[in-house]
């Protein structure tokens, strides 16, 4: 799922609750990262699990998962993100993998407006900055992803209704369910 | 002077038993409280 030469070496726990990984982030600092595959809920008989991704602050003992820490890896921080989604098929090869940034709270473009120093008008631009990457990765490597997932495409509509339907490239979505395409969804 | 390996599994095992992302968990649980699948 991503080119492994330009990926941090992982340290992985099966152990506990939920998948976990954990790598060191080398750019202007050295950061702790932390992924978590949890189990979220049911979903027409298939389990959903969430990626979850930040920063493990180790004096303070706490995750942070809402700044952008700008350490000058982003890329390189992506693509080992990015490897550990076929590991998590590997343990949980008939579950959802639910992916949604953590910048798409109802809550982040307040919080954002107090603290960027974009001055944005009418729309906060790192308002589902994240989840937008994930989409670039997934419409720009689509045919090859496509060979081995299946993608669902979420929406909330006005009614604050989640619309799960079949990906398409290039729309917007405000999360990406995926699972291996040799188990069917059914609904 | 720890080494890295070596510092990723003392976190690892710190962490061991912690939902190190409830708010996500909670934000999805509310995501697909109502879903319509298309």
């Amino acid at each position: 799922m991503s080119n492994v030469e330009s990926v941090y070496e992982l340290e992985a726990d099966k152990s506990g609750n939920g998948l976990k990984f954990f790598f060191i982030s080398k750019g202007e600092q050295d950061i702790i990262k932390a992924i978590q595959f949890s189990f979220v809920q049911e979903l027409n008989g298939r389990n959903i699990y969430n990626l979850g991704f930040g920063d493990y602050d180790l004096e303070n003992d706490i995750i942070v998962d809402d700044i952008n820490t700008n350490n000058g890896d982003a890329y390189k921080v992506f693509n080992t993100v990015l490897t550990t989604i076929p590991i998590f098929f590997e343990n949980f090869g008939d579950e959802i993998l639910m992916v949604q940034g953590s910048d798409g709270r109802p809550a982040f473009a307040e919080k954002c407006k107090l603290e960027c120093k974009k001055k944005c008008v009418d729309e906060c631009k790192n308002y589902n900055r994240r989840i937008n990457i994930y989409r670039g990765y997934v419409d720009k490597n689509y045919n090859d992803l496509s060979a081995d997932y299946q993608f669902l495409g979420g929406i909330k509509n006005e009614e604050q209704q989640t619309i799960l339907e079949t990906y398409e490239r290039c729309k917007k979505y405000d999360s990406v369910f995926l699972f291996r395409k040799n188990h069917i969804f059914t609904v | 002077k720890v080494p890295e390996s070596g510092l990723l599994s003392l976190v690892a095992s710190k962490l061991k038993d912690r939902v190190l992302f409830p708010q996500k968990v909670e934000d999805a649980k509310k995501y697909l409280q109502k879903v319509k699948i298309a």
